[in-house]
């Protein structure tokens, strides 16, 4: 049994997001703020006064798990496994 | 978390990029979005509230026209201190102008869910949502 990616286009989508001080509070004080309102502090700028409080992570594509002995494909490697043992003996 | 293109979001790239039978000159990658929707993203989405439905949602167009970097394609927008402030959970981009995205507009194009912001009035918040096409063959 192999593994291979079956599409050659992938199309990735990242996120990422900054928060920007508008008003006179201090950076102390907004990271405060930011966080007890939930925000996770990735990155804190001082001198631009953003804080980095996103960035998403990317996933591997899709891995597709295919039969050495006739080609068949699945998502599920478990499927794959039991259709080698059935239908080819191994 | 998800981070997703969904089906009709990948068909209006197709359409755009090929000038297929329904391409149109106006619906291209154009409003981003953020709302307070807990469902994922799913492919066979069309709009915000294909999941359930949305309490809070605010859009606008992209502070500029989007830039492009090898096969990246990056859009940018600025939520002002008096918009958007809620707990984003999720963001979206759309193919259509801001003044026509709704929560119920069949115009998603991609999303990415599962966030928690916390937004107040004391803050601007700039969003960078990129695509990027690659070969991953």
């Amino acid at each position: 049994m192999r593994s291979e990616h079956r599409t050659n286009l992938d199309c990735t989508l990242h996120a990422s997001a900054v928060v920007k001080l508008e008003t006179e509070i201090s950076m102390d004080e907004a990271q405060r703020k930011l966080e007890s309102l939930g925000n996770q502090i990735i990155e804190r700028d001082d001198e631009a006064r953003v804080f980095k409080i996103l960035d998403t992570v990317e996933h591997p594509s899709e891995v597709w798990w295919v039969c050495d002995f006739c080609g068949a494909a699945s998502l599920s490697e478990q499927v794959i496994l039991e259709h080698e043992a059935k239908e080819h003996g191994g | 978390m998800a981070a997703k293109i969904v089906n009709r979001g990948l068909l209006r790239i197709g359409q755009q990029a090929s000038q297929s039978t329904n391409y149109n000159v106006a619906r291209y990658i154009r409003t981003m979005s953020v709302d307070d929707g807990t469902a994922a993203f799913a492919a066979a989405h069309t709009a915000l509230n294909s999941g359930g439905a949305i309490t809070n949602e605010y859009d606008q167009a992209f502070d500029a026209t989007p830039t492009e970097a090898s096969q990246t394609i990056t859009h940018v927008c600025t939520i002002p201190t008096g918009q958007g402030n809620f707990t984003i959970r999720r963001i979206a981009l759309h193919d259509d102008t801001a003044a026509n995205v709704t929560t119920s507009s069949a115009t998603l194009v991609a999303g990415v869910d599962g966030q928690s912001i916390g937004k107040t009035a004391d803050f601007s918040l700039q969003i960078t949502l990129t695509i990027t096409y690659a070969d991953a063959s």
